[in-house]
């Protein structure tokens, strides 16, 4: 029979058939001319400039998927070969002798590059009386006492000796680590490991550096780097610290510790100084060698040079390099070339980009050793097409002139202000590079024009100073410091809003919010909920009070 | 012949006049009347509850500040709820005798459990469509996907499309596998039985209790670890079946096993087969049990936010190739879009939860039609 | 069904053997039965090796970590130093915390629909509570995390200010100080049980509901017609009928309430220790383990991961099965299907 019902289900049916025809047709998302979609996951503390470059790619018509879950996450994904690529801070540990554990790629023919550089900072929020405290200052043992459960409150004596005297209030601290295995971890173990041994290895039962911080007592673990910057930054944490890449402080305009260095000076994690300290990284440049280009930071944690941001270290992608189909049966040359490209977008033109939003650019040495690595996939597939990768257009604002192995941001970084020298300040009130307003708790308005613009003229002057002959050079520098100027623009910017209004922390959700177009939706809602619910009961209500009886004679 | 005493009859109509004597009866019209309403709840009673209302709430403000020092609406109202039973209980009692005064309290408390419930659920209504408001308005949320745009990006950039087409897709293909399995298991255990009824019905039942994270990794484990094959929207759509086939099959049984055995007798005894029967009869008589035991099983794998999390990857690009793609669905989105705590993603994932919330409230209104059909009430 | 048709007895004295008649079936009907029998079977094989495949994990796990696997609370993948006794403590605690939420909430509204709301409401509250049940758990995590908690902290404060002497109440921390650390009661296992309470009210309260109905109407008058209050047919008629379908349908609804990831998820904060103070920050479930740990883990914690995950499906597999058979043993479950 023939009924509606029959119909209606009738041409669903046919709905749904039209459709699974439609998707046995369909081409494969992302099979645009020869690009297939990649995948890739691993470390979330750098997972801003990755994204960055995701985002970028995707006008190209290269798609490219990044799950930030971790670095111990992303290298075992690509050791059971579920993913394509992962960014990783440490490579591939092989056996450990002691555990017994083996991180290994299982057989997965795999090479390193470095995409970027950057530095571990510590946001932290310690607020009294209405202000927020943004010019805190710790040295290495004391954040390591910190992390340990050594000490446990802001008003330590330890704390205000690194503050030159000046105490904070007593607030408990609340450390928060990261609950993944964590390239941010990494870095913070090793670190200790190497500097504060005798700190670090009674907590943390005799193990050196690891990627999971072994939590205990008081300290809140969170699930990556975005939690934990989200955690700190929440309206009911006062008191708590954390380390993650110095861009999820940036992009929220939170404030960061000031780390002391080997030459007595407390520095922050700016593209300049995280370039300074680099230079002390030992590269591997064995190219036979499975850890080739892999970091050793030993000298870096160590560096005497007074610009010198202590936690800093480069991050890399592991890329397959196995030939198709055998082994690699799923990197089709497609996925090679969305590889291919995505890398060299990266490591060229991406890097222009990473240093403002808190990440520092590759020396050059760096970028062509990656320019090699890129063509090992050429190597494992000849479809794969690398013409057209020239380093001069990069436009990489570490790049000086007939010196490969130069790093001009670290050339052109300016030097710490006195204030921040061991024994004095903190610093009052200025302007940092990168555009961090820098408050003391009892300071009024930060008077920011005067202090910014010396310091560009500074480095305008030590631009001059170091020289760039050619147009492209001088066009490079003018560049840098536009970045330069810009970001005191808006640090000035930022200064008078900051002046204006109490320092802006990121809003949470936390209760309802009271925008104007709350308010709009709010009586909509409410009347549409009441239509959903109500009208049902209204009806039958009306059907219930209908009179039935009838009296009978 | 014996007269048999007639019995007085009425008076023929037209002996009645309208005003005929009076000791005559006149039959009184039938008249519609209002029944009369005996309610339980007099006037009295209402004004001796709202007053006790009323009165716990001035006593509890004046109070609250110096006893438990601001600890929050929740305690207040837990405070408010004690100081009302003492004083509706000493009010009712002066009336009322004991079993009376008991009544009241438990209805009182109960109404009150109820509206707490309701409340909770409300809330949770309300402030999804509150906090995802801003996303709804813009149509490029419903018409865009992810595709090159950051999570910090404004609202009038990107959307979900991708993520609804992935949950409609690896949903309608869960579907397609799980609903013949598993109404086919259930004509099973009810038609045929035999000796390993009851074994397939003790297993079928055991899985029901499975979680669903558990199904999530034992497809993760199994197909992609071990056989290679990537995570893909097939994959989410395969470990929903894991997780909806039980459902169906119990929920399938129990609606086969209510349509009245004199339907198959008679179908039988015209001549049918089994099969006719079972095709004929049978399925289409429980047809409402089926779809509400199909949808209830859709309503739980919509909804499911493990198995896409560990089997899919979250992309941000709209495939409808369930293969060897990754694809986003609604669930994994808002998780993804939650964990990058920047507030425009976060409002983002409100949006995308209230377009779940109304594929659900739509799915369950398909229920209540399906279920009323030709007459049949809940 | 084939069946056998056996002749009467033969007449004594004939000394032939019964003729067995075996009524033959339609090629349609063998079909259909044949396909039929196929697919439960199919079914069968493809759950029954889910599980098998799930139990088979434990032997190489204990093979690695031996039965230290259950008292090992710390799970630290580098070191390969793993085990789920924090693990299963947290499910259980927030499973329990859950209940205690839930279980006066569902038996009170299930009360409340079939006895004390007006006849008008009723079935609209029951579409309501099935509503509630098919929301998504993520969304209850969300509101959790931005609406509940706020407000529940603040509770749990209060809680620890003057219970705090019972040793679940105890929160590190000073409640009664001036500026009082928030941050503490963020995130805890009262938290995450309010939150998956949410999804074992409707569960429960189905299942309550469903059986406070079948009450007999008999007995319903024969306490009224004695005087009763609605609350005196509840307390006499309803609840002793319904006992054993409100424990099985609180079991139940724990079975559901320990496999809950999603609301979890967001909610918890990772803390891998045994810890019975349910009002303080971090804490573990299995569930929860399982989802953030699935990705790093090697072949041989994989297996672990895997065995933690049946041990969980064996502990919600008993409850289940528990409740099962308490509804059917009941008086009122006999007619029941739950």
């Amino acid at each position: 029979m023939r009924t509606p019902r029959r119909r209606f289900f009738g041409a669903l049916g046919a709905a749904v058939v039209a459709l699974l025809v439609l998707v046995a047709a369909a081409p494969d998302a992302g099979a645009a001319d020869s690009h297939s979609l990649i995948q890739g996951s691993g470390s979330s503390w750098a997972e801003n400039a990755v994204n960055q470059w995701v985002a970028d790619v995707a006008s190209e018509g290269i798609q490219v998927v990044y799950t930030p879950d971790g670095d111990a996450q992303g290298r075992q994904d690509f050791a059971n070969r579920t993913s394509d690529f992962s960014v990783t801070a440490d490579g591939y540990q092989g056996r450990d002798p002691v555990t017994g554990v083996s991180d290994t790629s299982n057989g997965r023919a795999y090479s390193y590059l470095p995409i970027a550089a950057g530095g571990t900072a510590f946001p932290y929020q310690i607020k009294f009386d209405g202000q927020q405290v943004e010019n805190l200052r710790l040295s290495g043992e004391t954040l390591a006492k910190i992390f340990t459960n050594q000490i446990t409150n802001w008003n330590d004596p330890e704390i205000t000796a690194d503050n030159n005297g000046h105490a904070l209030p007593s607030i408990p601290i609340v450390p928060v680590v990261q609950s993944e295995g964590s390239g941010a971890t990494n870095q913070l173990t090793s670190y200790f490991a190497q500097e504060f041994p005798s700190i670090w290895k009674p907590f943390s039962g005799g193990v050196g550096n690891t990627e999971y911080f072994p939590r205990q007592g008081d300290q809140i673990a969170q699930n990556g780097s975005n939690a934990a910057m989200n955690y700190v930054s929440s309206s009911s944490a006062n008191g708590s610290i954390t380390y993650v890449e110095y861009s999820f402080a940036l992009s929220v305009n939170y404030p960061v510790v000031k780390v002391l260095n080997s030459a007595g000076f407390y520095t922050l994690p700016t593209q300049f100084n995280v370039a300074v300290a680099l230079e002390d990284a030992q590269i591997n440049t064995d190219p036979n060698s499975p850890d080739y280009l892999l970091q050793n930071l030993t000298d870096v944690y160590t560096d005497p040079d007074p610009r010198t941001y202590p936690l800093s270290s480069y991050v890399y992608m592991i890329e397959p390099t196995g030939t198709y189909p055998n082994p690699e049966s799923k990197i089709t040359t497609a996925k090679r070339q969305s590889i291919a490209d995505f890398e060299y977008y990266s490591i060229c033109q991406g890097q222009k980009e990473i240093g403002p939003i808190g990440y520092s650019p590759l020396p050059v040495n760096l970028v062509e050793a990656g320019f090699g690595q890129i063509q090992r996939l050429q190597q494992a597939d000849p479809g794969v097409d690398l013409t057209q990768r020239n380093i001069l257009t990069c436009d990489n604002p570490t790049f000086v002139p007939g010196q490969p192995n130069a790093n001009y941001l670290a050339q052109i970084a300016p030097q710490p202000p006195a204030c921040d020298r061991t024994g004095t300040g903190p610093c009052a009130a200025g302007v940092t590079p990168n555009g961090v307003v820098v408050v003391t708790p009892d300071a009024g308005a930060p008077g920011s024009s005067s202090s910014a613009s010396t310091g560009s003229a500074g480095s305008a002057a030590a631009a001059t100073a170091v020289g760039g002959s050619s147009p492209a050079a001088s066009a490079r520098i003018a560049a840098a410091l536009a970045a330069q100027s810009t970001s005191a623009a808006k640090a000035n910017a930022v200064a008078a809003a900051a002046a204006a209004a109490p320092h802006p922390v990121p809003a949470t959700l936390a209760a309802f919010s009271t925008s104007s177009s709350f308010a709009v939706a709010a009586p909509i809602v409410v009347v549409l909920l009441l239509l959903i619910f109500g009208l049902p009961l209204f009806f039958r209500y009306r059907r219930s009070r209908r009179p039935s009886i009838e009296v009978d004679p | 012949m014996a007269t048999i005493q007639s019995l007085p009859t009425r008076p023929a109509e037209a002996d009645l006049g309208p005003d005929d004597g009076g000791d005559r009866p006149v039959a009184p019209k039938p008249k519609v009347r209002k029944p009369r309403r005996t309610p339980n709840f007099t006037a009295e009673d209402w004004i001796s509850l709202i007053g006790s209302v009323l009165s716990s709430l001035a006593f509890v403000t004046i109070v609250y500040e110096h006893i438990l020092d601001g600890s929050g609406t929740i305690g207040f109202g837990l405070c408010w709820y004690a100081a009302f039973l003492v004083v509706y209980a000493a009010v009712v009692s002066v009336v009322h005798p004991r079993p009376i005064v008991l009544e009241r309290l438990v209805a009182s408390t109960l109404y009150l459990a109820a509206a707490l419930v309701l409340f909770a659920l409300g809330s949770t209504v309300f402030y999804i469509f509150a906090q995802g408001w801003r996303a709804l308005v813009h149509v490029n949320f419903f018409t865009h996907d992810m595709s090159g745009v950051s999570p910090t990006a404004p609202l009038n950039q990107g959307g979900i499309l991708h993520a609804i087409v992935g949950t409609v897709e690896e949903v309608g293909i869960a579907v397609a596998i799980s609903v013949p399995l598993g109404i086919g298991t259930a004509v099973y255990l009810t038609e045929v039985g035999g000796r390993a009824s009851s074994l397939v019905r003790t297993v079928v039942e055991a899985m029901t209790a499975l979680p669903e994270i558990l199904a999530g990794l034992f497809v993760y484990v199994l197909l992609i670890v071990e056989f290679g094959f990537s995570k893909s929207g097939m994959a989410v759509s395969v470990a929903m079946t894991i997780t909806m086939i039980p459902i169906i099959a119990r929920a399938g049984e129990v609606a086969l096993r209510v349509v009245p055995s004199g339907l198959r007798e008679a179908s039988t005894a015209l001549g049918a087969t089994h099969w006719k029967t079972v095709w004929g009869v049978v399925l289409p008589s429980a047809r409402a049990g089926l779809a509400t035991a199909t949808i209830l099983a859709v309503a739980r794998g919509i909804g499911e936010t493990a198995i896409p999390l560990i089997v899919s990857g979250a992309s941000s690009f709209l495939t409808f190739n369930p293969l060897n793609v990754p694809m986003n669905s609604l669930p994994l989105f808002i998780y993804t879009a939650y964990t990058t705590h920047e507030p425009l993603a976060i409002t983002r994932a409100f949006g995308a939860a209230s377009v779940l919330m109304v594929m659900v409230l739509l799915l369950f209104v398909a229920i209540r039609i399906l279920v009323r059909q030709k007459g049949v009430r809940r | 069904m084939t069946t056998v048709l056996t002749p009467p007895a033969p007449v004594s004295g004939s000394g032939k053997a019964p003729r067995q008649l075996r009524p033959s079936r339609e090629p349609s009907d063998r079909i259909f039965h044949g396909t039929v029998t196929g697919i439960g079977l199919f079914v069968l094989v493809i759950i029954a090796s889910i599980g098998i495949f799930l139990g088979y994990q434990s032997i190489p796990t204990f093979r690695h970590y031996g039965l230290g696997f259950f008292t090992q609370t710390q799970w630290l993948p580098e070191l390969d130093k793993i085990g789920i006794a924090a693990v299963l403590i947290g499910t259980v605690e927030v499973a329990l915390v859950a209940m205690v939420v839930a279980f006066p909430l569902a038996l009170m509204l299930a009360l409340f629909i079939t006895d004390y709301a007006p006849k008008v409401v009723k079935g609209w509250l029951i579409s309501v509570v099935d509503l509630m049940a098919a929301v998504p758990s993520i969304i209850y995590g969300l509101w959790a995390v931005f609406l509940l908690q706020p407000h529940a902290i603040k509770l749990s404060r209060w809680l620890s200010q003057h219970l705090g002497w019972i040793p679940i109440f105890h929160v590190n921390t000073d409640p009664n100080a001036a500026v009082w650390q928030q941050s503490r009661y963020t995130s805890s296992v009262f938290i995450a049980g309010l939150a998956v309470s949410m999804m074992a009210i409707p569960l429960a309260c189905a299942v309550m509901r469903a059986v406070f109905d079948q009450a007999p109407l008999g007995e319903r008058e024969a306490a009224m017609a004695l005087g009763g209050t609605r609350l005196g047919v509840a307390r006499t008629v309803v609840l002793p009928f319904a006992k054993g379908s409100i424990i099985g349908g609180t079991m139940l609804a724990l079975g559901r309430a320990l496999g809950e990831t999603a609301a979890v998820l967001i909610i918890i904060s990772p803390a891998y220790e045994i810890k019975a103070r349910i009002l303080e920050a971090g804490t573990q479930t299995t569930s929860a383990l399982i989802a953030a740990n699935f990705g790093n883990a090697t072949k041989s914690q994989l297996s672990a991961l895997l065995t933690a995950g049946f041990v969980l499906f064996l502990i919600t597999l008993i409850v289940n099965s528990v409740a099962a058979v308490v509804i059917r043993r009941s008086r009122s479950g006999a007619g029941t299907e739950i």
